[in-house]
């Protein structure tokens, strides 16, 4: 019996508090697929790991808004009063940054994770995390998922995890020769969009002599949050091409079939059996190829006709994939949070 | 055929001084225990090793030499070392040589880190489904399946070994040298382990103790913070925060105002200062700021310009002058604590006998 995996799985934008089941859920739905294990569950095959770095974003907002609500509400008495010893909104957005609104649950996470130094404590967490697992179960048995600004997270704190820097001794980090993990999966991949402190086509996050032996990101074809600023390795001395073209190693998985107009959603991912079979395989589950591709026959017969056009149009009407850096990847996801609006629907990750 | 304390001892010889860093060498012998007894636990958890057992034979015999004692820590990626090549070896034995699965091949990448005191890379089973080998410094194929089908059938003729399958004799092979590759991986993961959780402990101080910031100075402090981040590298907190335009409210006493306006709740800017959040004595500021109080009294401007010191990175005491006039202020933090203090003394007294006996 081979030894139980680990995944540990981390969330994109947003609440996350939903994140862990909708994995499950989706994955549960996807083994359903599979004559061999439609009567298990995900839970019994594999030990999956939660990580929320929300909790610290959380805080600190909470912490921005009380400090600053008292001084707010005293300037707003004073205006009233025909006083305004201050102009313009000072400190009305601070005292308001814990309200539950799109921006401040969504792009406030991205502000945070990209521009304050509430990063690195995020980043602490998750190795903390993966150098438990590690210790539990021994690297190899070890995988991670990132999803959206989950997979930001994901391979930057591996890179500061693996990545051997000059003047420090040891202890302060694992070797990805007698370390490396299994497989990294970033699904909805948006690392290279927000790179920050290390250039991700050169990073450690890569396999086969990097921090893991599979390194899978996944890309629906009509996700617009996915289409500024693809990683797109190429030969570089660090990449090469027979790793990029070997699917043990590599592989871009392009899901297409459009279920649910939310295709940035990681339920929408996860259930797709082009997406769950190659990260269920490297979980050790005994899937062939084609099992998959019938589990995904079965699966796109519900899709939505139309849809995908639709999507693809819209997208491209609206050049999401000529935007770069933050702004990009926040007008990508206001653009799908708007048209499913239009559709009745909320956005959600 | 020699035996694998033989082959270790000469493979150990022949690689020289071969260690793993002062850290792991020097392991107490509870240690060694602790490490014994998971050790024990995960080649109990794969018994597939057992389907080979020439293998997991010579698997046993590394770890109870680590385990009596007579295999020091930082020998033993020399052993596993020695353990692969004579597995290498066996495999050869079976009819499943380099052409069928290039394991040997990969040998000399992990004499490579073996040499560099870097340990011994770990072993992966690639996934089923897709191929059939192992992931060893990149996947190691078995180029023939059916021939190494084969092979393994002949093999179980002659009773060498109860794998079914190559996938099963290869599983065998991984699940013997993963329990004995742990114990190297373990050497290293327990001293990162305990080196973030202080780091995670100190971020945790420094998110609860230090001053709530404005996106202003969130944003500044982030900037000068981050200086030199680079990969391998997790940064400590900030030591010191900027205080940059920070507002809140204090309650401000002017002696000299009129009757009844002497004590205001004012608006208090901090205009620039900077605060040392990890001094632990309550007594001793741990910042200051230079800062702009507003607040509405009769005969009086508007604005003063004062001096805040603060405590514990929250409680502001200052002074303010405005027309010669000095005044003092405290934050309302100070203020809520005095409340809290004063609440749980009323509820105290209340508690107390209306006389005390006589």
């Amino acid at each position: 019996m081979p030894v139980k995996q680990t995944l540990i799985i981390v969330h994109g934008m947003g609440d996350p508090k939903d994140f862990e089941k909708e994995v499950i859920d989706s994955l549960n739905s996807g083994l359903k697929l599979y004559p061999a294990y439609k009567k298990k569950k995900i839970e019994q095959l594999v030990d999956i790991v939660y990580y929320d770095y929300d909790t610290i974003f959380n805080k600190y907002r909470k912490a921005m808004a009380d400090s600053a609500k008292p001084f707010a509400d005293r300037l707003a008495a004073l205006r009233k009063a025909g006083q305004s010893p201050i102009e313009g909104d000072f400190l009305t957005w601070e005292s308001e940054i814990d309200s539950d609104t799109f921006f401040r649950t969504h792009w406030l996470d991205v502000l945070f994770y990209c521009y304050t130094f509430l990063a690195e404590p995020a980043r602490i967490g998750l190795a903390r995390k993966i150098v438990e697992a590690v210790d539990k179960r021994g690297s190899q048995n070890v995988h991670v998922l990132g999803h959206s600004l989950g997979t930001s997270v994901v391979h930057d704190t591996l890179e500061s995890l693996y990545k051997k820097y000059e003047g420090h001794d040891r202890k302060k980090n694992l070797d990805p020769s007698t370390h490396r993990l299994g497989s990294v999966h970033l699904v909805a991949n948006v690392s290279n969009l927000l790179e920050s402190f290390c250039e991700v086509e050169k990073s450690l996050v890569r396999p086969p002599d990097g921090c893991a032996n599979a390194y899978y990101q996944y890309r629906h074809a009509v996700d617009p949050i996915t289409w500024p600023s693809p990683f797109e390795p190429i030969e570089n001395g660090f990449w090469t091409s027979a790793i990029i073209a070997d699917d043990l190693q590599y592989r871009v998985v392009r899901p297409s079939a459009v279920l649910d107009l939310n295709t940035h959603a990681i339920t929408h991912y996860l259930r797709d059996p082009v997406c769950h079979g190659p990260l269920l395989q490297t979980l050790n589950l005994e899937l062939t190829n084609d099992d998959i591709k019938s589990a995904a026959q079965t699966y796109s017969a519900d899709s939505l006709q139309g849809k995908a056009e639709l999507l693809r149009d819209r997208w491209k009407e609206l050049e999401v994939d000529r935007l770069e850096g933050i702004p990009a990847l926040i007008q990508a996801a206001q653009a799908l949070r708007d048209m499913l609006a239009n559709f009745g629907k909320t956005f959600k990750e | 055929m020699q035996t694998l304390r033989a082959v270790v001892f000469s493979g150990i010889l022949a690689c020289g001084p071969l260690s793993l860093p002062a850290a792991a060498q020097a392991l107490p012998p509870e240690d060694i225990q602790e490490n014994c007894s998971r050790y024990r636990n995960d080649v109990k958890e794969r018994d597939a090793a057992q389907r080979w057992k020439r293998v997991a034979d010579l698997a046993k015999d590394v770890g109870d030499e680590y385990c009596g004692g007579s295999l020091s820590p930082d020998k033993l990626p020399v052993a596993l070392f020695e353990f692969l090549s004579e597995s290498s070896r066996e495999l050869d034995s079976l009819g499943i040589d380099e052409k069928l699965f290039p394991f040997r091949q990969q040998l000399p990448k992990a004499k490579a880190i073996v040499d560099a005191e870097r340990g011994i890379p770990n072993m992966a089973m690639l996934p089923p489904g897709q191929a059939t080998g192992v992931s060893f410094e990149g996947p190691v194929r078995v180029n023939d399946v059916p021939a190494c089908d084969r092979a393994v059938a002949a093999a179980r003729e002659t009773k060498q070994l109860a794998a079914q399958s190559c996938r099963q004799l290869l599983e065998s092979l991984q699940a013997s040298y993963e329990p004995l590759q742990l114990l190297v991986q373990r050497a290293y993961t327990k001293e990162v382990k305990q080196y973030l959780e202080g780091l995670q402990l100190r971020w945790d101080d420094f998110l609860t103790r230090s001053r709530a910031q404005t996106a202003l100075e969130l944003a500044v402090n982030s900037y000068l913070w981050r200086g030199d981040k680079t990969s391998g590298m997790f940064l400590e907190p900030p030591t010191w925060q900027l205080v940059l335009l920070h507002p809140s409210v204090v309650l401000e006493y002017v002696d000299k105002a009129i009757d009844g306006n002497r004590s205001e709740e004012g608006l208090m800017l901090e205009v620039i200062g900077a605060n040392w959040w990890r001094n632990k004595h309550w007594y001793l500021p741990t910042g200051a700021s230079y800062v702009l109080v507003y607040s509405d009294r009769a005969g009086l401007p508007d604005w003063a310009n004062g001096v805040a010191v603060y405590f514990d990175s929250k409680y502001v005491l200052g002074a303010t002058r405005r027309d010669g006039n000095t005044g003092y202020f405290i934050s309302v933090d100070l203020l809520e604590l005095y409340k809290d203090k004063k609440k749980t003394l009323d509820k105290y007294t209340r508690n107390l006998p209306k006389e005390l006996p006589k």
